[in-house]
């Protein structure tokens, strides 16, 4: 029997394993094949007997404080329990969604109504502005879209409403405004049309888009789509494409995005380097601090999801790790906070292995995937710290744009903005549009 | 709601350490994950505050169930969460540390008095060189850099003298206090 061998008697594998198991163990590791579980409960045993595993005061008024925190949700609750049976079935957000939407539409009907000679002012000024463009983009924008002129109407009422009757009047009294400054204005108010005729979520209206697909470029047209392009943009979502255009002219038109200009995409996304301010396509943080407080300006990215998740499903079939398939399944069901926090655990610990075998490119990808689900898992706990610590890991493994390097920038946004910090948040989004677009822009090259 | 808090507060403190040392340190041997489960023993309590019935059980019975299945819920997550757990409820029955109801508990003062008389006890009956291993690493709470160094030996050599020091301590404890070895022990022989 082992038990009864003298103390410093050669110890045999098997042995040395179990006790370098126990060893980590003590010392808070994991659980290992290896542990002898007798053997540590032994050991928690003789711990309590020495009193060191006690619940300390301070640890256990930390315990306190936090569930304290916690409390509102059981009042919450209560209330609930007060209301009829039927309302149960109800989703509680409709509670609140369907008096604001009534609200807010009724508003809306005010606005148009009692500004009626605002509305036709600024229609006249559309018409005008229109008609200032040159022949070649009107005949490029027909043909592609013929809703192109029967909107402008409906662009110029949304345009009056969103912006009041004063900014209307200012806005339809200066007939020499430039092009392009009117344009951005009537782009930043156009949103309601584009959203409802294109359930795209986006503040992206139908002629702003025409702009950045057809009129800027017409050789990358929605026709000129190649076919290796294709699959990309049908794993992006119909819109998705198009959104990160649309969202940076709706951020900041004043400096509309060179998409002629040639991208390199073997280059990493410099994300250390300075901004130049002064650089086409830079959009001012001032523009772009409000639309982090919008959910259009996340809903922009709601394409990405979808692609990250195909992405996704092609390196686990390249890299045949069942183990890491099973725990995003797991998390891709989870519901729970105990189910939350399990995958969590499995995939913490997956971190340490996975990627091994594989290219080195799989392998960060499939890593900054991980750290993608992790910030995600943290942000659905509430922990927005932790998920913002977890998209900068895997932000800071950096490479060639890609689904998940946006994902990562878009979580960050999340998890900033959770944070109470819009215009941090913004940048990360706006970062995370630019990775996009830069897919787009391979996926519109066919390459 | 400031009234809840209060209440809620006062349930706390008067449970909370009991409820950790009785029963959820001895299902888990884990002094972390019992104080997660101790958090979600009380969050889950005080969700379903309503369903309680004071007429029934008592409410430290009502917070020692909830207890005992958070703990076995985490020895079922075991794979899954990767948290070394062990539960030594076991070897305390015969010290009446752990009794068949959680309502015993509270009639019942357990003393960590007796549980060290019995530690001491065993301790006396083993190998002297695995004495001195388990008081250090244990007892005193000390680093195995230490424990090494105190007993002149290397780290690697320490961790198998200690793995071979709680063997035989187990032994022997079970040959005092319990008529039939554990389980866990059995498996780990085979």
């Amino acid at each position: 029997m082992k038990d009864d061998r003298p103390p410093l008697e050669p110890a045999d594998d098997e042995e040395l394993r179990a006790a370098a198991a126990l060893a980590r163990a003590l010392d808070g590791g994991s659980d290992e094949p290896d542990l002898p579980q007798s053997a540590l409960e032994t050991a928690a045993l003789l711990r309590m007997s020495a009193g060191v595993v006690d619940l300390d005061s301070e640890r256990s008024k930390a315990i306190k404080n936090e569930l304290l925190s916690g409390l509102p949700a059981r009042s919450e609750r209560r209330r609930r329990s007060l209301l009829p049976e039927w309302t149960r079935a109800v989703p509680r957000w409709l509670f609140l969604a369907l008096p604001l939407g009534g609200t807010a539409a009724l508003c809306l009907l005010l606005l148009v109504q009692n500004d009626e000679r605002a509305s036709i002012s600024a229609r006249s000024f559309v018409e005008k502005t229109r008609s200032k463009d040159d022949g070649a983009s009107s005949s490029a924008l027909r043909p592609t879209a013929p809703s192109a002129a029967s909107e402008a109407p409906g662009a110029a009422s949304a345009s009056s409403a969103v912006l009041g009757s004063e900014e209307a009047r200012r806005l339809a009294g200066a007939g020499s405004v430039p092009r392009a400054e009117s344009e951005s204005e009537a782009f930043a108010v156009g949103a309601p049309e584009a959203s409802s005729a294109d359930s795209h979520a986006m503040a992206a209206p139908k002629a702003s888009r025409l702009h950045s697909i057809t009129a800027e470029d017409p050789a990358r047209g929605v026709g000129s789509l190649g076919g290796g392009g294709r699959s990309r943009r049908e794993a992006m979502g119909a819109g998705a494409d198009r959104a990160p255009s649309a969202a940076l002219h709706a951020a900041g038109n004043a400096a509309p995005v060179d998409r002629a200009a040639p991208v390199d995409r073997a280059a990493p996304v410099d994300r250390a380097a300075p901004v130049d301010r002064a650089a086409p396509g830079h959009v001012a943080p001032d523009h772009v601090a409000p639309l982090a407080n919008q959910p259009s300006a996340r809903a922009a990215l709601t394409g990405l999801d979808k692609e990250v998740r195909a992405e996704r499903a092609q390196l686990l079939a390249r890299s045949n790790d069942s183990e890491l398939s099973r725990a995003h399944t797991e998390l891709d069901g989870a519901q729970s906070r105990a189910e939350l926090e399990r995958s969590r655990a499995d995939l913490t610990r997956l971190l340490a292995t996975t990627g091994e075998g594989l290219a080195a490119d799989d392998a960060r990808q499939m890593r900054q995937d991980l750290y993608c689900r992790l910030a995600e898992t943290a942000l659905r706990l509430g922990e927005p710290r932790t998920a913002l610590e977890w998209t900068r890991r895997g932000i800071e493994l950096d490479g060639p744009p890609s689904p998940f390097l946006a994902q990562l920038m878009a979580l960050e946004g999340d998890a900033l903005a959770a944070l109470g910090e819009p215009s941090s948040a913004a940048n990360s989004y706006m970062r995370a549009l630019r990775v996009h677009e830069a897919l787009l822009d391979e996926s519109l090259d066919g390459r | 709601m400031a009234g809840e808090a209060r209440a809620f507060g006062e349930i706390y403190d008067a449970y909370a350490e009991r409820l950790y040392r009785r029963v959820l340190y001895p299902l888990l041997g884990n002094a972390a994950a019992a104080e997660d489960a101790l958090a979600e023993t009380f969050r889950v309590a005080f969700q379903r505050l309503d369903s309680y019935r004071p007429g029934e059980v008592s409410i430290y019975y009502y917070l020692a169930t909830i207890a005992r299945n958070k703990a076995l819920d985490m020895h079922r997550a075991r794979k899954v969460t990767g948290r070394a757990l062990a539960n030594f409820e076991a070897l305390l029955e015969p010290l009446a540390l752990s009794p068949d109801s959680p309502e015993q508990l509270l009639d019942r003062e357990s003393s960590r008095q007796r549980l060290g008389l019995a530690v001491q006890d065993t301790l006396g009956q083993i190998n002297a060189r695995y004495r001195e291993a388990i008081a250090l690493r244990f007892l005193e709470d000390q680093p195995r850099e230490v424990c090494a160094s105190r007993l002149g030996v290397k780290l690697g050599t320490f961790d198998v003298l200690l793995l071979r020091a709680l063997r035989a301590f187990r032994k022997r404890w079970e040959e005092l206090h319990l008529e039939r070895p554990s389980l866990s022990a059995d498996l780990e022989v085979r």
